[in-house]
């Protein structure tokens, strides 16, 4: 099938804004929108910059907007995006080029939530057991692959880029609901921030985003009842 | 554009009212479901809007329930605005960054908010037309 | 100035689920809102202020025919951003039904406009 790809492209030491390139290419339906931006910059403009590594959905480097949506480009088929393909860099994270945006304001948020396992407690047999329903508790969060997929779809975020996003309280869910942990409190109180949890309005827009397929609404609301009931 | 030249929030956790501020929100939100509901059926419904003249409104606040309707418009008056005005601070807070603009327009938002709270509890309790 | 337009675009743009209109005509709405009942404190407060002047005002404010169009409008921003918020506060204390969103945004615009349309019949008539 022959599908026109519009591509976002931006070069820093040429363009002054953004602009829209047009490309023709010819897909299997079963191919992804990677497939395409990889004709496109390797028979047509090598030009073009886009950050991707695994190809398969796991790395989480290939986020960006697909037809006016969030997704991974190596995730989406072609035959589900229709005659036109609309693919844009992820919005509210500084733009470097094409589809390549500044990924360090989204970290930044990540580790600001201390996304590591906290406990100095020796354990009693050389490791930490854990029951699987108390590892069942935070399952969906342990998915996670840091792709800023859901921040960057957040109107909060988009409206003020402090707002900590849908993917660090994410992280920060995974170790508060995990039973081996002892920073909990200390998590929530991160959270509690002007820009932390309440400036999540239950939009939705992350749920939809996410490429693991993350209840990543429910998660916040969890830990906006945790901070209701430990602070 | 290029690299990043803005700075980006590292450190999280001052604390604030937000909490609080949603919670209000919420529990405000759910008493005027009732009340609002109530006013909205009553006085556009029933009443109608074009019957609403001024002697309707004496008839009410002087009647036998003129406790309760003084009351009911009390609690529509305090829930309302508060909860209204803070959702307006919400959006500012969201939208306007610059500290400055930031600072006047919710300076702006309390001080036109005390004004008509004040108004408002004024025309409830001090009776019509006793404020000439 | 020039984020705010950036973020409005975005906004506009953004091909988002049921959650995400509902959020922007929640905010919408609620601004609106925010807006009528300051207007209508006023005109509460010139019940001291005697029969003639709130006669006035409740003639020009209420009763007129742009009034009357402007209450329909006011009505169904009422009505939705009550029932929406009833809907934010269900998954906000139960955060599992946030599953079935899309399904409970549905129903609610189905019940707001249930209810609106007779509610806009009786308030216009007499204008149309
Ligand atoms: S929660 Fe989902 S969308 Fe958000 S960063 Fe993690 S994998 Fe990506
Ligand atoms: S390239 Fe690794 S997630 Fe798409």
């Amino acid at each position: 099938m022959r599908v026109k790809m519009r591509i976002r492209r931006f070069n820093p030491e040429k363009d002054s804004k953004p602009w829209w390139g047009e490309y023709e290419v010819e897909v299997e339906p079963t191919d992804r929108v990677l497939d395409a931006l990889h004709q496109v910059k390797w028979y047509q403009d090598g030009t073009l910059t886009l950050r991707r590594s695994c190809a398969h959905g796991i790395c989480g480097s290939d986020a960006m907007v697909i037809n006016g949506r969030n997704a991974l480009a190596c995730k989406v088929l072609m035959r589900d995006v229709g005659k036109v393909c609309v693919v844009e860099p992820l919005r509210g994270l500084p733009l470097i080029k094409d589809l390549v945006v500044d990924m360090e304001p989204f970290f930044a948020k990540y580790r600001a939530v201390m996304p590591w396992l906290v406990n100095d407690e020796i354990p009693d047999h050389g490791e930490r057991l854990q029951s699987p329903e108390a590892r069942e508790r935070y399952d969906d969060t342990t998915k996670c692959i840091l792709c800023a997929a859901c921040t960057t779809s957040c109107p909060s975020f988009w409206a003020n880029e402090h707002y900590i996003g849908p993917a660090a309280i994410v992280q920060a869910h995974r170790f508060i609901f995990d039973d081996r942990d002892r920073a909990a409190v200390e998590r929530l109180r991160i959270l509690n921030d002007r820009d932390g949890v309440w400036r999540c309005r239950t939009v939705f827009n992350c749920v939809q985003a996410c490429p693991r397929e993350i209840d990543v609404t429910k998660a916040i609301g969890e830990v906006k009842l945790a901070i209701l009931e430990a602070l | 554009m290029g690299i990043s030249t803005f700075r980006w929030k590292t450190k999280y956790g001052q604390p604030n009212w937000e909490r609080i501020s949603w919670l209000y929100m919420r529990l405000s939100g759910l008493v005027m479901f009732l009340i609002v509901t109530f006013h909205l059926l009553y006085m556009h419904m029933v009443v109608r809007v074009e019957n609403l003249t001024f002697q309707n409104i004496v008839d009410r606040w002087n009647g036998p329930y003129g406790l309760a309707w003084k009351t009911l418009d009390t609690a529509l008056l305090i829930f309302g605005l508060t909860h209204g005005y803070n959702g307006v601070r919400w959006s500012i807070d969201d939208y306007v960054h610059h500290r400055g603009w930031n600072l006047v327009l919710k300076m702006l938002l309390y001080i036109v908010g005390s004004i008509l709270m004040i108004a408002g509890a004024l025309a409830i309790f001090v009776g019509p037309g006793s404020l000439v | 100035m020039g984020a705010l337009v950036e973020t409005l675009r975005y906004v506009i743009s953004y091909r988002g689920t049921e959650g995400h209109w509902a959020w922007l005509l929640h905010r919408l709405s609620g601004l609106g809102i925010a807006l009528f009942l300051s207007m209508h404190i006023i005109s509460i407060f010139s019940v001291g202020l005697g029969p003639r002047v709130y006669n006035f005002l409740h003639e020009v404010l209420y009763v007129s025919a742009p009034a009357k169009v402007l209450e329909v409008f006011l009505i169904f921003g009422v009505l939705f951003h009550a029932a929406n918020g009833m809907r934010i506060i269900v998954i906000d204390f139960f955060p599992g039904l946030g599953k079935y969103q899309r399904t409970i945004v549905r129903i609610e615009l189905l019940v707001v406009i249930l209810v609106f349309i007779p509610a806009a019949i009786i308030t216009l008539q007499g204008v149309l």
